[in-house]
């Protein structure tokens, strides 16, 4: 059996649009963040990992099963965990009876253990005091701690994770990424995010995805280090900048070449260089060496 | 976020949850309001009919039969649905989606046993008028006539609401089938009252989950016999049980399990037409009254 | 590729109309596979504001064929009735007019009638039972919370959402009641339209109720009342029993309060405002 996550030329197509195309990476333990704009094919790159969509063309490997076997997908699925961007819940159900539910289909057959288990996920995610209300009555950061939680259940050698800080107060993005870095020991956690600072907080290595195909994938430090020398800080937007806005204080943060008048140079972020990068991509003729 | 543990504990998994969900989804049924309205409801329309004289057979049959069967058709249906919100998550587990439909199905013996249950009540407590309640059926036949009236609609009826409620996703669905049915059935009912030796009446009646084999005076003065077999009416029932499963199994099955249902499709159809037509064929080629004091005599 | 291109000449005329037929047909096959003079074509008709306006009138036109919603029949309808488009549109953008629901309503009543018709009293009690429900549950469909996905959205709009229940309870009504009574005709005796009468009450009574609940749940609230009420009066005394005697005269008061209760509290419709009226 293999540690690692393949994907081989992996390409998903709806009808004759290429969501995904061409994707040949291999992922091993540790937290990888997948980046993108909107449409770029993250989702259904994740739906493929996880088992939940078929890929058009390429193989998917997962810990050395196959994902287009039947049995062995049912192998990969024993060691998933899979929160979907969206992801509804059944009504009338209580937090603790829908993660129970799910433990259920997890082949948690033992009623104490299952249990004990449904209630370290529901604590890991901070809703171990509200295990018995409505789901309905949740707020919409509590459903999505709560889908978190049942993705963690077992804890999953592969997780994948479709935006999991989506509608989480930053106190608890805090302690969501202190129980993923611990995870991260010993799985393979896929998230995709567009918070920049969630993926420079947790992974080690990005991937940028950008009309289905992958554009970067590398190492967090590489990235940014690509756009140093390149950002600027000053009190005027600069015209010819790739990408400029205002920030906090008032002053202008500028992605470009060179330096606008009375601008002074700062370490690039995360963010910054993912701009750069998408900017590179879309205008090459703009960007001057 | 707590810092409560991220490693799970070590547990023995079983490789098989089909047990363990099934057991899951019972209690989801037995927590269920409408089921309970129900299952209250059959016990006292049970204990108010038969602490009277009864004049016919099929009044007492019918109570579990649209309770039990067609309210169970509608929430077994919306049972079946309600996760679908959930499907994405659910999909990836490692249990298949036909290891969940089997757990629904069986989760159908508890709506059955209360029907068990009924029929046992209706034997001990029942009062009937006299011996012609059950027309000119003898042991055999009113013994299958009690079964398929009493507990097979029990089943039945919730086997069906799983497999409407797996291949829809609408909430009027489940409510709307139900009603067609029961339409249909009092529809061709009272067809037979006025034209109980019409062979496409007789055609009619027997086409469907559920089929009354008397009919009476509102008087209670005379018990007509219709035609048609209720031995072989049961088997046809049992066939659509069968069918009904094999529909809720077909959903999201893989390639394997989809070969093995359809052959079994190739075995059950015509099972199922050879029952109907033993049916229609059996039984008493016309149909008969019987009055009280007097010999039975054609209609 | 040919290296000839339509003169500026020729295209001003072919642009006012002002050429002859076999020019026109020359330029215009030209221009099908000559990028440079469409584009030509474009900056002379700038020069003439009015050939640039009727071109930019023409391509609105393109776009609306292209990108606008197209009337369902019964927008069309309800537009052919005075109602305005915009309106029309948030109608018939109800569930309860979706193709499949439409026709269940109508398959059930019609088997609900036949069995009335044909089922003895058994099937007049089933009759008796489901067809007064099925306008209100009809109606419910049209405007239950739980079945609108962007309900969050309408409701932080200016636009009165007991205006849009209302319109909605009366399109429904529209379409269900000469279907009604057409097949009304096929069943025998007062029965065939008396049941109109509490499914009136029914309708009226749900948008009273969809004050507190949601209108699905109120349906169930009525279902269950007026089962009890047809078994009841059905072992008591006859089949329509419920349709008899003083029952009549409490539908049409039901009509009336109900409607005088959601009139008071339409503010609460739909959840607008938990807790208070929205005017």
């Amino acid at each position: 059996m293999s540690d690692t996550v393949a994907l081989h030329a992996v390409g998903r197509r709806y009808g004759r649009t290429w969501a995904v195309r061409d994707v040949e990476v291999e992922l091993s333990d540790g937290v990888i963040g997948l980046l993108g704009p909107n449409g770029a094919g993250k989702t259904s790159l994740l739906r493929v990992l996880a088992t939940s969509l078929a890929p058009t063309t390429g193989r998917v490997s997962i810990f050395g099963w196959d994902a287009e076997v039947a049995e062995q997908r049912t192998e990969i699925r024993r060691r998933l965990g899979y929160l979907p961007q969206e992801l509804g819940f059944p009504r009338g159900f209580t937090a603790f009876a829908f993660v129970d539910y799910v433990a259920v289909l997890k082949e948690w057959t033992d009623r104490t253990a299952r249990h004990a288990e449904v209630r370290r996920v529901l604590d890991l995610v901070d809703l171990g005091a509200i295990s018995t209300k409505r789901i309905r009555a949740l707020s919409g950061g509590q459903r999505r701690r709560l889908a978190l939680a049942q993705a963690l259940l077992g804890q999953p050698r592969l997780l994948v994770l479709d935006e999991p800080t989506t509608g989480v107060d930053p106190e608890q993005r805090a302690g969501l990424r202190a129980v993923l870095a611990e995870a991260a020991r010993t799985s393979v956690i896929v998230l995709s995010t567009h918070q920049t600072e969630d993926v420079a907080a947790l992974c080690e290595r990005v991937i940028v995805l950008d009309t289905g195909m992958v554009r970067y994938d590398g190492t967090v430090h590489d990235l940014v280090a690509a756009a140093s020398g390149r950002v600027w800080v000053g009190d005027d937007p600069d015209p010819r900048a790739i990408a400029s806005w205002r920030i906090g204080s008032g002053r202008y943060r500028n992605i470009a070449d060179r330096a606008p008048s009375g601008a002074e140079a700062v370490e690039p972020t995360l963010e910054d260089a993912y701009l750069l990068l998408r900017a590179e991509a879309a205008h090459p003729e703009r960007i001057t060496t | 976020m707590t810092t409560a543990t991220v490693t799970a504990p070590r547990t023995v998994r079983s490789r098989n949850p089909l047990w363990t969900l099934t057991g899951y989804e019972i209690r989801r049924l037995v927590r269920n309001p409408l089921f309970l309205v129900v299952v209250g409801f059959n016990a006292y329309a049970i204990y108010d009919t038969t602490s009277r004289v009864i004049f016919e057979a099929d009044e007492l049959g019918s109570i579990p039969a649209w309770l039990l069967g067609g309210m169970g058709m509608i929430i077994f249906c919306w049972l079946t649905q309600s996760t679908w919100r959930s499907a994405e998550a659910l999909d990836v587990t490692p249990t298949a989606m036909p290891v969940r439909t089997t757990a629904l199905c069986l989760t159908a013996v508890v709506p059955f046993g209360c029907a068990v249950l009924s029929l046992v009540a209706i034997l001990v407590v029942r009062a009937p008028q006299g011996s012609w309640t059950y027309g000119v059926f003898d042991g055999a036949d009113r013994a299958a006539v009690q079964v398929s009236q009493i507990v097979l609609p029990a089943l039945g009826g919730p086997l069906l609401g799983v497999a409407i409620g797996r291949w829809t996703r609408q909430v009027w669905v489940g409510p709307a089938a139900e009603l067609l049915i029961a339409g249909w059935v009092l529809l061709v009912e009272g067809l037979a009252f006025s034209y109980p030796d019409s062979q496409p009446v007789l055609l009619m009646r027997l086409f469907a989950p559920f089929a009354l084999f008397t009919g009476s005076g509102d008087r209670g003065d005379f018990v007509e016999t219709w035609r048609g077999s209720p031995a072989a009416f049961l088997a046809w029932q049992i066939c659509l049980c069968a069918l009904a499963v094999v529909a809720a199994l077909l959903y999201q099955a893989d390639p394997l399990l989809r070969r093995r249902l359809i052959h079994a499709l190739f075995v059950l159809v015509p099972l199922t037409a050879g029952c109907y037509a033993l049916a229609v064929t059996g039984g008493l080629q016309h149909a008969v009254t019987v009055v009280p004091g007097f010999a039975p005599r054609p209609s | 590729m040919s290296s000839w291109h339509v003169e500026d000449r020729d295209l001003r005329r072919w642009l006012a109309h002002n050429t002859a037929l076999a020019t026109s047909v020359s330029i215009e096959q030209h221009l099908v596979s000559c990028d440079g003079c469409i584009d030509r074509v474009g900056a002379l008709a700038r020069q003439d504001s009015a050939l640039d306006a009727e071109m930019e009138h023409g391509w609105e036109r393109v776009r609306d064929a292209v990108e606008l919603h197209r009337p369902s029949w019964l927008e069309r309808g309800l537009t052919t009735v005075g109602l305005p488009a915009h309106e029309a549109q948030l109608v018939a953008a109800a569930r309860a007019f979706r193709g499949p629901l439409l026709v269940a309503v109508l398959v059930v009543l019609v088997f609900a009638e036949l069995a009335g018709q044909f089922g003895q009293a058994r099937g007049e009690f089933f009759f008796l039972l489901v067809a007064p429900l099925l306008p209100s549950a009809a109606v419910a469909f049209g405007y239950d919370p739980d079945l609108e996905p962007a309900l969050e959205q309408e409701l932080c709009t200016p636009y009165s959402p007991a205006r849009l229940v209302v319109l909605r309870t009366i399109a429904v009504l529209t379409l269900a009641i000469p279907v009604a009574v057409l097949l009304g005709l096929v069943l025998p005796g007062p029965i065939s339209f008396l049941w109109l009468l509490p499914a009136a009450g029914f309708v009226a009574a749900d948008l009273a109720l969809s004050t507190w609940i949601s209108p699905l749940r109120g349906v169930a609230v009525i279902t269950g009342v007026w089962s009890v009420t047809v078994w009841v009066t059905a072992y008591h005394s006859s089949t329509d029993a419920a349709l008899h005697g003083a029952y009549p005269s409490v539908y049409l008061v039901l009509v009336v309060v109900s409607l005088a209760v959601f009139a008071r509290r339409a503010g609460h419709v739909r959840g607008a405002y938990p807790g208070r009226s929205s005017r």
